[in-house]
């Protein structure tokens, strides 16, 4: 040490998480070779320390230069928000007896509500074609 | 239609070979001497075969960042074609089943194979690679300073987009001989890589907290062949295994060159004894994955002893070591279950399991360097501090254990299609180089299905475990005032006042994240009141709490209720809606030390 050490400051300190799971799907037969399908799913999670209250007064005396009452606001940089979308939509046709066709599109939309030294926001949207011979 | 048919007809011949084989395991009598092999069912089945051929182009377009979003998903910009081939059949006393698939990134593939050569030989394949993005920490949250002590950090590997990949290649086989179907033989090779590159990071210490990330190529290679023999007989069989794993990586050495170990302000080399090794050690490697070795020999034995249960006994042999250190573990563990009827409402299993697991000693001889500059010049920190002890030591693993494990479970059939079910378990568990030298553990177990109604279907339980001394970090934390003066010195020198290990000696808090006591609980119903539609609701509870900490309880609760329901709204049409939640609370103590210097 050089100017002192005074001891610790501590408390109990709580991290409360949600996640919350929405989900979505429906099938049609619109006819016997035509099948259809969409499907659409929503995260929203967060997470966040609480609670912590480092009294100062505690000890008999702090170094110069720090504030420890500061770190007190750790939860408001642990806060994490995610809100997720996901939504697929298709469909399958079958030609004669030998050939599937499929056509399908993706969507995706991860939306970071809380960055903290990354942004992980992202949209993503796809087409997709297939053809299939069955034999 | 298409894409289930697609479905449905893979199932068909998985239908029609369990059909053949169900068939084929009851010969008529007389015919098994008759023929060669006598014994070993013969496949009667008709020969069959189909399979698809698919290709196909995927585009997508992608703003912002990838590495959430599609953590291990098969995404490349523009247009990229994909492809996938499926074939099964049965010709000539053959069983075969091919699957494989092409995504439209290079790291997203399937193979695999599956081949019945007259049930003498079964022989499966599985090859895959997946790819997993991973992050690159801009470590922008290293940036402070107070006066001359800086927090600090270079990014050797800016802008690089990190996405090894994963791959498992997996090739089993099962041997019964033709003239002998109560023996049969195992051969099974694995071999896990991960490839590409990750994030290595190396931190300096005195003068500043200084750290550098590097771009470090990863060549990891798990390699495992296991050989086994089957004994079977009409009530009682063995089972031999042994299983060797090897797992190394071969990726290029990455090097850091730390800073030179100096004061912050002065700049002289007092330091030098705190640390390790410093710039005038050269470039270090940094990031070194050991070379592992896992031996393990098993054996498993059955009897049926028909109205008086059934026995069952295991026992294995295992031994798990560092190569590069020449530091491992060895594991035994004897088990046995023993299951009764007692008629046929109820059913009674009886287990009990002895774990030793024992640790090798490994002298940790520590680097000592001298003192360049100061009052400590040319003196190592155990000489200028004769008080802390010596800096070598003895590691064993804190894995080392003995665990014995007794339970009884037991199961009774009630009226209206309800069944009970209970257990208790009692473990006693003793770690021989851990500061926490004891645990034992109570656990009850109890649960409830029933179907009272066609429509309803419901299920409950709870379970109770309590652990009188669980794992802990003990004196962890919380360090109480020891020097509330300045250090002696003009000014006040670091070399005078308390030292660290003063500091970590003195501690008083003890930490753990293992529960004293734990509930656990779960219900779900499930409603189908016709065949248009169905409600299921479920909830799963747990609380965890370990209050014989001595400054603040740590605990652990979540409860996670969901429900799904599914709606023809026509013959044609049908929608399944689900909800879930999970919510969770962990509490902890939380500690900082004050003091500066």
């Amino acid at each position: 040490m050089t100017v002192g050490q005074f001891g610790s400051l501590y408390d109990s300190m709580r991290n409360t998480n949600n996640d919350h799971t929405l989900w979505l799907v429906t099938q049609a037969k619109i006819h016997e070779r035509l099948t259809a399908y969409a499907s659409a799913t929503m995260v929203e999670s967060s997470a966040a320390f609480s609670g912590l209250e480092l009294d100062a007064a505690k000890v008999s005396a702090i170094p110069p230069g720090f504030d420890y009452r500061a770190v007190s606001d750790l939860g408001n940089y642990s806060r994490l928000g995610v809100r997720w979308w996901n939504v697929q939509a298709g469909v399958r046709h079958l030609i004669g007896s030998r050939f599937l066709l499929d056509l399908g599109a993706t969507y995706d939309d991860y939306r970071d509500r809380q960055p903290y030294i990354v942004d992980t926001t992202g949209r993503s949207w796809g087409v997709k074609l297939g053809a299939n011979w069955i034999f | 239609m298409p894409c289930q048919s697609i479905v449905r007809m893979t199932k068909i011949p998985v239908l029609l070979l369990a059909a053949a084989l169900a068939h084929a395991q009851e010969p008529p009598a007389g015919e098994k001497d008759r023929q060669p092999g006598a014994g070993v069912p013969q496949l009667q089945v008709l020969p069959y075969g189909g399979g698809y051929l698919g290709a196909g182009a995927a585009f997508s377009n992608t703003t912002g960042n990838p590495d959430r979003l599609a953590e291990y998903e098969s995404l490349r910009e523009g247009t990229r074609a994909t492809g996938r081939f499926s074939a099964w059949g049965y010709a000539a006393g053959t069983a075969y089943d091919i699957e494989s698939r092409q995504g439209v990134d290079p790291n997203d593939r399937l193979v695999a194979i599956r081949a019945d050569f007259a049930r003498y030989w079964v022989s499966e394949f599985r090859y895959s690679r997946l790819l997993h993005r991973l992050e690159n920490d801009p470590l922008t949250n290293l940036d402070a300073a107070k006066g001359s002590v800086v927090v600090r950090h270079d990014n050797y590997d800016r802008g690089i987009r990190y996405c090894p990949y994963y791959q498992d290649m997996e090739w089993s086989n099962r041997l019964t001989l033709p003239d002998l179907p109560q023996l049969s033989f195992t051969f099974d090779y694995r071999d896990q890589q991960r490839k590409g590159t990750t994030q290595a990071r190396a931190t300096s210490k005195c003068a500043n907290c200084h750290t550098n990330s590097y771009v470090r190529e990863m060549d990891q290679d798990t390699r495992e062949w296991r050989a086994g023999a089957n004994l079977v007989f009409k009530r009682a069989s063995l089972r031999y295994r042994y299983s060797e794993r090897d797992a190394r990586d071969r990726a290029p050495v990455v090097t850091n060159l730390y800073d030179e170990a100096q004061h912050p302000q002065t700049l002289q080399q007092i330091f030098t004894n705190r640390v390790q090794y410093d710039r005038d050690d050269g470039p270090l490697p940094i990031a070194v994955v050991p070379h592992f070795r896992k031996r393990q020999h098993s054996l498993k034995g059955d009897v049926d002893l028909a109205r008086y249960g059934r026995l069952q006994a295991t026992f294995l042999k295992a031994r798990s070591e560092n190569l590069d250190r020449a530091y491992g573990l060895d594991t035994q563990v004897a088990s046995g279950v023993y299951t009764v009827d007692m008629g046929g409402k109820a059913r009674l299993v009886l287990r009990a399991r002895n774990l030793e697991i024992d640790s090798d000693s490994l002298l940790v001889d520590v680097a000592e360097p001298a003192a360049n500059a100061g009052p400590q010049l040319g003196k190592t920190y155990a000489q200028s501090y004769p008080s802390w002890g010596t800096a070598d030591y003895e590691a064993r693993s804190a894995e080392a254990r003995k665990v014995f494990t007794g339970g009884i479970d037991g199961r009774i059939v009630l009226p209206r299609r309800t069944t009970f079910r209970f257990g208790y378990e009692y473990e006693s568990l003793e770690r021989p180089w851990f500061e926490v030298k004891e645990t034992n553990t109570q656990r009850l177990r109890l649960s409830i299905s029933s179907r009272p109604w066609k429509e309803l279907a419901a299920r409950a339980g709870y379970t109770y475990t309590r652990s009188d001394f669980p794992f802990a970090h003990v004196k962890a934390a919380l360090t109480p005032e020891i020097q509330p003066t300045a250090s002696p010195g003009s000014p006040p020198s670091p070399l005078l006042g308390t030292q660290y290990f003063t500091l970590y000696d003195r501690r008083q808090a003890n930490l753990s994240n293992f529960p004293a006591d734990s509930h656990r609980t779960f219900a779900s119903a499930t409603w189908t009141p016709g065949d248009w539609f169905a409600l299921s609701a479920h909830l799963r509870a747990y609380r965890d709490r370990n209050d014989k900490l001595n400054y603040a309880p740590w605990s652990d609760s979540a409860v996670a209720p969901s429900a799904e329901a599914w709606i023809a709204l026509s013959p044609r049409v049908d929608l399944t809606a689900s909800y879930a939640l999970a919510h969770r609370t962990t509490d902890t103590l939380f500690v900082i030390p004050v003091f500066d210097g």
